[in-house]
């Protein structure tokens, strides 16, 4: 299913007088939720994660449990404070590049599902030679790592999204 | 564990002393963690059994031969984006030890942090932070500094004070200046002298304003280039054919030290 059909088929329920919907193919689950102000949207992937009009959240790695929110591009003058807002982000201090783990032969720092706690370690980043362990300033829960091990980070960037305490 | 009290005001002003040890930067990174280390303690040994290279690599040293430390410091107010100071504070201190006070003036910092003499690895530095609310909490300056080790494993890359100055010397003479210099540069970054800093690295950076040969990693093109100045982060501005970019750690190599 394209990403287009998918933003179709949204369309077609937000606009309709639906409440509540499920849509399960071979390709994807879509549970769609409507309260009464805003209008939640919820989609479980089964394989990559396909909708490609919230790129905070969507990163390569498959997880089948993982819930990825989609903003109907469409809806108009309807202000959209759906499901994201009790998430936050722990971000990257400085350029560099994102290490999960201390070394390449020890465990990462933390995995999806893990606790967190204001001011343990979540990552290491590499600056200029720089070695630099990041703590993080919530506690919650990791709800996903935005950024591959090893890769370039820039200033300011999303790292984890985390369901704080 | 040895303490051993000196007549710094602030910096070095106490010195653990260890036979041996896996790693002075994680002994301090302990201590600092188990609130025993304070701003200016140093961790010291004869001998490293796991001692930290960059992620993962070993850093070779023979027993009793040389300077293995570890400064813990505590800088105020230090933006995690501007910790590459750390590397500057460290890289100087380390040179002007070589030229000021061994008169040793081939001597040079390969951006970032590798110190060379006579155009071979003399001392090496590891910076490891830990970063809290976008400012540096504590650093841990490791520096692997050779004094009197005359053979390498790794032959023709590694020099030592002994090998140039052609004596053996005394390793503690050698620590008290280099402390001396260390303890003068973190002064300067404490008192926000970031500018004067940036101007004494790149005095001494090897390629600054000098044509040297560089490979970009990206397009891998081989180029004649110069380093003209540092970004806010620390990366290396290089003029390549007449447009300046910035180049990250991994972005670019320098041909004459493969």
């Amino acid at each position: 299913m394209k990403a287009k059909e998918i933003k179709d088929l949204i369309q077609f329920i937000a606009d309709s007088g639906l409440g509540e919907i499920d849509i399960e193919t071979e390709e994807i689950k879509l549970h769609v939720k409507r309260s009464s102000t805003t209008s939640q949207i919820v989609a479980s992937v089964e394989q990559q994660p396909i909708i490609s009009s919230a790129p905070a959240i969507t990163t390569p790695e498959v997880n089948t449990q993982e819930k990825v929110q989609a903003h109907p591009e469409n809806s108009g003058s309807k202000k959209d404070s759906a499901s994201l807002d009790n998430l936050v982000e722990i971000k990257s201090p400085m350029i560099g590049t994102f290490y999960r783990a201390a070394t390449p032969e020890s465990d990462v720092f933390i995995n999806i599902g893990d606790e967190v706690n204001k001011g343990d370690v979540v990552c290491i980043v590499e600056a200029m030679k720089l070695f630099n362990e990041i703590e993080s300033d919530i506690s919650g829960k990791i709800v996903k790592v935005l950024v591959d091990n090893a890769s370039p980070i820039e200033y300011d960037q999303p790292l984890f999204l985390v369901e704080p305490n | 564990m040895d303490k051993i009290s000196t007549s710094y005001l602030i910096r070095g002003k106490t010195i653990y002393y260890l036979p041996t040890c896996h790693s002075t930067n994680e002994i301090a990174h302990q201590m600092v963690e188990e609130k025993k280390g304070f701003d200016g303690d140093i961790v010291l040994t004869s001998y490293q059994s796991k001692g930290k290279g960059q992620r993962g690599q070993f850093w070779e040293s023979e027993d009793g031969k040389n300077l293995l430390l570890s400064i813990i410091l505590k800088p105020k107010e230090l933006k995690a984006k501007n910790g590459f100071f750390l590397n500057t504070i460290s890289s100087i201190s380390l040179l002007n030890t070589l030229q000021d006070d061994f008169d040793m003036q081939n001597s040079f910092i390969k951006w970032p942090n590798d110190i060379y003499a006579n155009n071979k690895k003399i001392a090496g530095i590891l910076v490891e932070n830990n970063i809290r609310d976008t400012y540096v909490d504590y650093s841990i300056v490791g520096v692997g500094f050779n004094v009197n080790q005359t053979q390498f494993k790794f032959g023709n890359t590694a020099t030592s004070l002994s090998l140039v100055k052609g004596r053996a010397l005394e390793l503690f003479d050698v620590l008290e200046r280099l402390i001396s210099n260390f303890e003068r540069l973190y002064l300067q970054l404490c008192n926000n002298q970031k500018e004067n800093l940036k101007a004494q690295y790149l005095n001494s950076l090897y390629g600054y304003k000098k044509s040297i040969k560089l490979l970009e990693k990206e397009s891998n093109h081989e180029f004649l280039g110069e380093i003209t100045g540092l970004d806010e982060y620390g990366r290396a501005l290089v003029n390549k054919e007449g447009e300046t970019r910035a180049y990250d750690i991994k972005e670019i190599v320098f041909q004459d030290f493969q």
